[in-house]
């Protein structure tokens, strides 16, 4: 990409996400281990466009998974896995590109605890965001887009 | 904040009220050199990785439900 309008510096942020699960640890580690499993609850563009997806769960696998969109516009989501200690814990870095501009970078640690049977998922994400120039507005509506998608699914 | 309140019709102290809750709001950032406080609008990189984790989370948050719903199917399932 080529552009006369200087980047802006790149910026760093991190969240937690905590959920718990009825489900004992071992069954919550193999939604994320198993292929199958793995693509039911994560893939959540389905509805959007065509989806290209693999999982190759090992230390040093990746998964990738690219959308294209009605409009011909791809977004690729790809990770590797950089740790992995069943059924405790799973680190993976992972970016994510639309068309060829690579718009963030992150580390995510997701750690699984046994809670008398049932399981506490803690999911930790620290991304680096590149946002290129002009890219606030598109990331606003396609904020707006995630949100009125997930209005009509709980409406 | 002289020069601020100037072009509009508003007395000093109202525009120091607004300008300090803009400031709280995370709208504009200020930096008091010698007797003159400058005020900045709050650079656009700050709001852009704001709107990236509002719409991670939602996105997250939205995933972690339906592997919820997986997990409730395969236990009526056994």
């Amino acid at each position: 990409m080529t552009s006369n309008l200087p980047s802006p510096a790149p910026s760093h942020s991190s969240f937690v996400v905590e959920r718990r699960f009825s489900a004992p640890i071992e069954r919550v580690f193999a939604t994320w281990s198993d292929p199958v499993k793995k693509r039911r609850w994560s893939s959540c563009h389905e509805d959007a466009g065509t989806v290209e997806y693999a999982l190759d769960f090992r230390l040093d696998g990746t998964e990738t998974s690219r959308v294209t969109f009605p409009d011909g516009t791809t977004q690729t989501v790809k990770a590797r896995f950089l740790d992995i200690a069943p059924p405790e814990r799973i680190i993976y870095a992972y970016d994510l590109q639309r068309g060829d501009v690579r718009l963030s970078v992150s580390l995510v640690t997701v750690t699984f605890e046994n809670e008398a049977g049932k399981t506490k998922m803690t999911f930790t994400e620290q991304v680096v965001l590149l946002d290129g120039p002009g890219d606030v507005e598109e990331r606003r509506e396609g904020t707006e887009l995630g949100l009125a998608r997930i209005d009509a699914e709980l409406g | 904040m002289k020069e601020l309140a100037e072009p509009i019709a508003m007395a000093l102290p109202s525009v120091m009220k607004h300008l300090k809750v803009m400031e709280r709001g995370g709208l504009v950032r200020s930096k008091k050199t010698g007797r003159v406080r400058v005020y900045q609008l709050r650079p656009p990189a700050l709001s852009a990785i704001d709107g990236w984790l509002a719409e991670r989370r939602a996105a997250l948050n939205e995933q972690f439900d339906r592997l919820d719903q997986l997990l409730a199917e395969e236990s009526n399932e056994s």
